[in-house]
């Protein structure tokens, strides 16, 4: 579960977490060996200062001229190590058989090897009280001054003790620096894995940013596989695979489009052409006017239907690199706004257009007066097919430093949030919509988006508040220099 | 006036004809392909071709392509489906005259049919005066003086034919040419049955004689006596 959850994370994170893990190990790897290690040098070390100290005690050791007493001589400091350490070194002094010739204080015990008759040197650890001690067993042997012949040498053992405690003060400082250092440099570690993660995804990060910007509206585009590392080269060329099909497949559908509106025309054309003709001479009664008038009626609703797939299809192929200035289209906007105005007021509803700021002179805005006016008839349609009765529709137009956008906002029941998503669609049409008679295509909208982006602007839509809708077309502005 | 009408699509060509005939100013011949209507551009006259563009055999360029090449300076009205700008642009850099898309309002075919050949004859003006005959070419009524009638089809077609040709001498041949479409057998004679009944109409009452007679060479419309 753990793991599923895991696989879940950003790869960064992951990356980075199994970096660290792999580095706490290498990390924990070295610290005990250099642990180990240092132990064995520090205790190397350690004896050799022990067995010196140990040879240099026996040197001090001097015989009686009858080889029977032994007498050390011991300087105040013997030792520098003496001086140095809070705890006194240990010593003693005896006799091959175990006769103490001499001993500190505070050695209590001897080691056991120490006494047995064929004990060898050695070293040994014991405790006095809290401190530990370590110590050497030596064999030492000395010549009485006058022995002359006689081999009356003297074999004793030396035993000397030194506290281990700094050694395990030592000890514990490497330790406590291999912790130390071992914590602060996983630390930087983290930030370090963390960014090598981070700039190793920097390809697929780039990729799906690429892949991102690509929109229904620029298929033609494919991604460069030739900055990409070698494992993302087979996804960027699937992917540019997948595109293509898309890419196809919009074509042929814009293709189909365009070609069924083509097809409808001319029957479309016959149609009205018959009609037209018929009713040019007078009819035989006014019943078949009307039916010629409402066939009429029809078939240019066909009609306009053909010239809106056709405008659907014909947007979606072409980029539009027309200006205007901003004031024409201003004139435009309202002029159309205008057109609408007697519709609305007959139902009981009104429209009210503010401009909030005045587009700077010699500024353009890229679009034609032909698209200005149709997307906002189609929004005024669209405000006004889903208003009802009485709708209040605010149009307003605001202006940054790029881009203009006009608002059509009405307070009829708004959008289903799930119906949403699909305002865009060609022939989508809502329910309510549906049920009502004189409803357009669902091609309105549809046609507002297709040219707004043949013409790199494009419409939104957000719910408006209490209700009602708000639809905001927006417009690459250029200001001239 | 007569027109020729191409348009492979055989309902909508008698739907054209049948709307341009409710206007007694124009007899329609019709073609439904490309070889056809090249041949009928070709060998018949006509005040204007109504031309649509995708044809079987041969395409609406093509035919207008040669028939510019032949001289001939026939008004063209093209249709078409296509309604692309490139289309419209090649078809009026190829000669043509006017275009309408499909589908079109028949009252706006009809306009332009008429205000094409106002423009071929040089009249911007739709109401013709010739001393004091006015003949309205857009509501087809005609008046002498105060006194305004309306002509049967086939007496205000030749007269409108002969206003816009004012001052000139029209053959008899001619009169045929323009004012009967293919299938009508020609005979002569209807002519000046026709002559005599429009006298009867707009001259015989009046002081001045507007319409007349050149024997051997045919007949005119003027307020001036034609030179001889």
């Amino acid at each position: 579960m753990m793991r599923g959850r895991f696989k879940k994370w950003p790869l960064s994170v992951q990356m980075t977490i199994l970096a660290l893990s792999s580095e706490l190990v290498l990390l924990a790897l070295f610290s005990i060996t250099y642990f180990v290690f240092s132990k064995d040098l520090f205790y190397q070390t350690f004896d050799a200062a022990l067995y010196s100290n140990a040879e240099a005690l026996s040197s001090l050791i001097r015989a009686d001229d009858d080889g029977m007493d032994v007498h050390v001589g011991l300087p105040d400091k013997l030792f520098s190590r003496l001086a140095l350490t809070k705890e006194p070194d240990l010593y003693a002094i005896m006799t091959e058989d175990g006769r103490i010739l001499l001993k500190s204080e505070r050695l209590m015990a001897l080691p056991p090897m120490a006494l047995r008759r064929d004990a060898r040197s050695g070293f040994w650890n014991f405790d006095v009280g809290n401190t530990g001690y370590r110590g050497v067993v030596i064999s030492s042997s000395i010549d009485p001054p006058d022995a002359g012949d006689l081999d009356n040498t003297i074999h004793l053992r030396v035993v000397y003790a030194m506290t281990t405690h700094e050694l395990h003060e030592q000890m514990e400082r490497i330790g406590d620096f291999l912790a130390l250092h071992g914590g602060v440099f996983f630390l930087l570690s983290i930030g370090l894995a963390a960014i090598v993660a981070w700039k190793g995804l920097s390809p697929l990060r780039k990729l799906a940013k690429e892949t991102r910007s690509i929109s229904s509206d620029t298929l033609h585009v494919r991604l460069g596989r030739d900055g990409l590392p070698a494992e993302l080269k087979p996804v960027a060329d699937s992917i540019n695979t997948l595109l293509g099909g898309l890419e196809k497949a919009f074509a042929r559908e814009r293709q189909f489009t365009s070609d069924a509106a083509h097809e409808l025309r001319t029957p479309v054309a016959t149609l009205k052409s018959g009609i037209q003709a018929a009713l040019l001479e007078p009819p035989d009664s006014d019943s078949d006017r009307q039916v010629f008038h409402e066939l009429l009626e029809d078939v240019e609703r066909l009609e306009e239907l053909c010239n809106a797939l056709l405008l659907v299809a014909s947007g979606q192929e072409t980029r539009r690199d027309l200006y205007m200035p901003a004031g024409d289209w201003l004139m435009d906007i309202s002029e159309t706004i205008d057109i609408f105005r007697p519709k609305v007021e007959r139902k009981g509803g009104e429209i009210s257009l503010s401009i909030v700021k005045r587009p700077l002179d010699g500024a353009e805005v890229r679009s034609d007066p032909m698209v200005t006016r149709r997307i906002v008839s189609n929004l005024m349609e669209n405000a006004i097919q889903y208003g009802g009765n009485g709708v209040r529709i605010l149009v307003n137009v605001t202006w940054d430093f790029s881009s203009v956008f006009l608002c059509v906002q009405d307070n009829g029941p708004g959008v289903k949030p799930e119906d949403a998503p699909k305002l865009f669609e060609r022939f989508f049409r809502t329910d309510s919509a549906r049920s009502r008679t004189g409803g357009g295509a669902g091609l309105g909208l549809a046609i507002c988006k297709s040219l707004a982006v043949s013409f790199s602007g494009n419409v939104a839509y957000e719910a408006a508040s209490p209700t009602g809708s708000r639809f905001t077309w927006q417009v690459v502005l250029q200001s001239s220099v | 006036m007569r027109i020729l009408v191409v348009e492979d699509e055989v309902r909508l060509a008698r739907n054209i004809r049948k709307g341009i005939q409710t206007m007694p100013s124009f007899t329609v011949d019709l073609s439904y392909d490309g070889v056809d209507g090249e041949h009928l551009a070709l060998s018949e006259t006509y005040d204007l071709i109504v031309l649509d563009l995708m044809l079987p055999e041969v395409d609406g360029l093509t035919i207008l392509q040669h028939l510019r090449e032949a001289g001939n300076t026939t008004p063209v009205l093209i249709l078409t489906a296509k309604n692309a700008k490139e289309d419209i642009i090649r078809g009026l850099d190829y000669g043509s005259d006017d275009y309408l898309g499909k589908p079109f309002d028949m009252g706006e075919l009809l306009a332009r049919i008429k205000a094409l050949i106002r423009r071929s004859h040089g009249r911007p003006d739709p109401v013709i005066r010739i001393g004091d005959l006015t003949i309205d070419t857009g509501s087809h009524q005609v008046c002498r003086g105060d006194t305004c009638l309306v002509l049967p089809a086939m007496e205000y077609r030749l007269l409108e034919y002969l206003a816009f040709n004012e001052g000139k001498v029209i053959s008899k041949t001619e009169l045929l040419e323009h004012l009967y479409d293919y299938n009508w057998e020609k005979f002569s004679n209807v002519i000046e049955v026709y002559i005599s009944s429009l006298r009867a109409k707009i001259d015989r009452h009046f002081g001045q004689k507007l319409i007349h007679t050149l024997r051997g060479q045919g007949y005119s419309l003027s307020d001036r006596e034609p030179s001889r």
